[in-house]
């Protein structure tokens, strides 16, 4: 036996024989802050928001420490801004649903308010204040709308949510849906009339302008329901269950179908959903031990493959040997690059930029982070800017985190935000 | 049966919580203390940590892996206390010794005061990896995995907290007439 093992046999015992007894039972102390304490939905988590094209969802931004003065100046420019923006929205053209775009403003929401913020200077000004504890907002495609959650009352278990509508300038705030127990994932239709989202396992439909939401052809344990581009004439989901599929289904509840056409290994298989912006391709992560290489801790490594939507045909994209790779997949606004996670065997991961046809041309962007080898948890979220010139990637989690551009081009990357307490965050989309 | 809990807890179901906490907390308990030396400090982390559990399990993907995960909370939350708390404390900084030591520190001559207080000396990350993988015998992966360092980091790091702790040991070792005396110079 070396120094070191009798050193290290030393070190365990007397740890073993300090530990117990030090700490009073406090586990009802515990337990009766828990009682009271509200559970985050499953769909908050970071991978709920990365199939949203322009969706990304950092949890907390930093705003800058400016001095009284010249935070009220900026938030007084900010509301002219915004005050043009919505006089001019009414005059100007719209941006198609899909394809290049102007990068707008950016919307989040912070302890149960919604709030704008300007890219170029977060300044923050607030859209929608007051009654109920609102959250996740989330533009429409055309950049006039956002749609987010209210709760009435303190969050409880399970949540009763109503989903709110208002302008983008915070005019016009109605609710479509009616308080609606576990409701869950929503996407707006391309043309903005109407809103996709889950409650209970139901898929359902509200119109923007009122009426009854529906519930779409009895379907259960649906899961990221997104219109399908380019006409959103089907919606695609994740049918949950011990053997995963993807289906679509007309948005008036006939037609439903599967779409993908092998059998899920398990049931994490065909997760992370992601939809190109022509409609023809449905990228997903494999979980599975099936022909990708195993991790020496973990034994799974993800892939993520493209389903040709017409034909059911997989694709996985390539990578570089001995990594894996996490959804979810962000398509360029024009369709022609994709972004998702590469894993590292070392315990990292780093965002990758390649082709969307899956011909190769990799390459990493901004820094690698520390993360676990199985790629279970990827801590960033990510999304191209409407303007398709660079990824906004946000890195952390709950504790810490920060907004990070990172220019296509090469040019070197910028921290637009920095940790703070705003919550999610979606881009506004301006005709170009 | 834990991953039954688990999924039920999920779900909302705070009885599942309560028994997988009950279940976990004497553990955390110790880990926590041994982190901290500081019993206040340390219930601190574990009910933050706890609550922190309960309020984000709907957003654990694997329910195979909870135990990991509160680990990783656990780490969180007692580097964050540490974090709240150095202000309080002295700082000393010690050097990793080249030296042949004049003690050895692997004899049993090594007593439980000289060890706390080499153990003392660490950094809170580095009191962390020593307690996972020495009091909770989580082999290194999982060390690494549940600090969300690479493994190669989580073996440098362990090599430098021991050899840290042994120069701590060593420089006990060596009689200081000022400090014997009661005097800091």
């Amino acid at each position: 036996m070396t120094t070191n093992d009798r050193f290290e046999r030393a070190m365990s015992s007397w740890l073993r024989e300090d530990a117990p007894f030090r700490v009073s039972d406090h586990l009802e102390e515990v337990l009766e802050v828990t009682r009271v304490t509200r559970q985050r939905p499953a769909w908050s988590s970071l991978e709920r928001w990365l199939p949203v094209d322009t969706t990304f969802r950092p949890r907390f931004f930093n705003v800058p420490q400016p001095g009284r003065l010249a935070l009220l100046a900026g938030l007084i420019l900010l509301l002219l801004a915004l005050a043009i923006v919505a006089i001019g929205s009414r005059q100007q053209r719209l941006p198609e649903p899909f394809g290049l775009a102007r990068n707008g403003i950016f919307v989040t929401s912070r302890d149960g308010d919604i709030y704008a913020v300007d890219p170029a200077t977060s300044q923050n000004a607030p859209l929608v204040l007051g009654d109920g504890f609102d959250f996740s907002p989330i533009f429409s495609r055309d950049g006039t709308k956002i749609v987010f959650l209210r709760s009435d009352g303190p969050l409880a278990e399970p949540a009763i949510l109503t989903m709110m509508v208002a302008n983008a300038d915070g005019s016009g705030l109605h609710p479509v849906t009616p308080p609606t127990q576990n409701l869950d994932w929503f996407d707006w239709s391309p043309d903005g009339a109407q809103i996709a989202y889950m409650a209970k396992g139901k898929l359902w439909v509200a119109d923007v302008d009122g009426g009854a939401p529906r519930n779409l052809g009895g379907v259960i344990g649906a899961h990221f329901p997104t219109w399908l581009p380019p006409d959103g004439k089907e919606i695609v989901y994740r049918l949950e269950a011990t053997n995963p599929e993807i289906r679509a289904i007309r948005s008036d509840g006939t037609g439903a179908h599967a779409i993908s056409v092998t059998r899920a290994n398990n049931q994490y298989d065909f997760g992370s959903l992601g939809v190109s912006p022509d409609g023809l391709t449905v990228t997903f992560t494999r979980w599975s031990s099936v022909g990708v290489p195993d991790v020496d801790t973990a034994g799974w490594w993800p892939r993520v493959y493209a389903l040709d939507v017409k034909t059911g045909q997989e694709m996985q994209f390539p990578t570089a040997e001995g990594t894996g790779q996490r959804g979810a997949v962000a398509y360029s606004p024009d369709g022609t690059l994709v972004a998702y996670a590469r894993i590292y065997r070392a315990g990292a991961f780093q965002i990758v930029v390649a082709d969307a046809d899956g011909s190769g041309n990799e390459r990493t962007l901004g820094p690698k982070k520390p993360g676990p080898a199985d790629g279970n948890h990827v801590d960033a979220g990510w999304a191209f800017t409407p303007d398709g010139t660079a990824l906004l990637v946000r890195f952390g989690n709950d504790d810490a985190g920060a907004v990070h551009l990172l220019p296509l081009d090469g040019s070197p990357e910028s921290i637009l935000l920095d940790t703070g307490g705003f919550e999610f965050v979606d881009v506004q989309r301006l005709a170009p | 049966m834990q991953r039954d809990l688990v999924e039920r807890a999920r779900r909302g179901d705070h009885d599942a919580f309560a028994e997988l906490a009950g279940a976990a907390i004497s553990r955390l308990d110790g880990a926590a203390w041994l982190m901290l030396r500081d019993v206040e400090g340390a219930k601190d982390a574990v009910q933050n940590a706890l609550v922190r559990a309960w309020r984000d399990l709907p957003t654990l993907r694997d329910p195979d892996k909870f135990d990991a995960w509160v680990h990783r909370l656990l780490v969180h939350a007692c580097i964050d206390e540490a974090r709240r708390t150095r202000r309080h404390r002295m700082d000393v900084e010690l050097t990793e010794l080249d030296t042949p030591s004049i003690a050895d520190p692997g004899s049993a001559i090594v007593d439980r005061d000289q060890l706390e207080r080499g153990f003392l000396r660490l950094e809170p990350e580095m009191r962390a990896l020593i307690v996972l993988h020495h009091y909770l015998d989580l082999p290194l992966p999982t060390v690494a995995a549940t600090l969300g360092i690479p493994l190669g980091t989580a073996k440098s790091r362990l090599h430098r907290a021991l050899g840290l702790m042994r120069a701590a040991l060593d420089a006990d070792a060596r009689v200081r007439p000022d400090l014997a005396e009661g005097r800091l110079t």
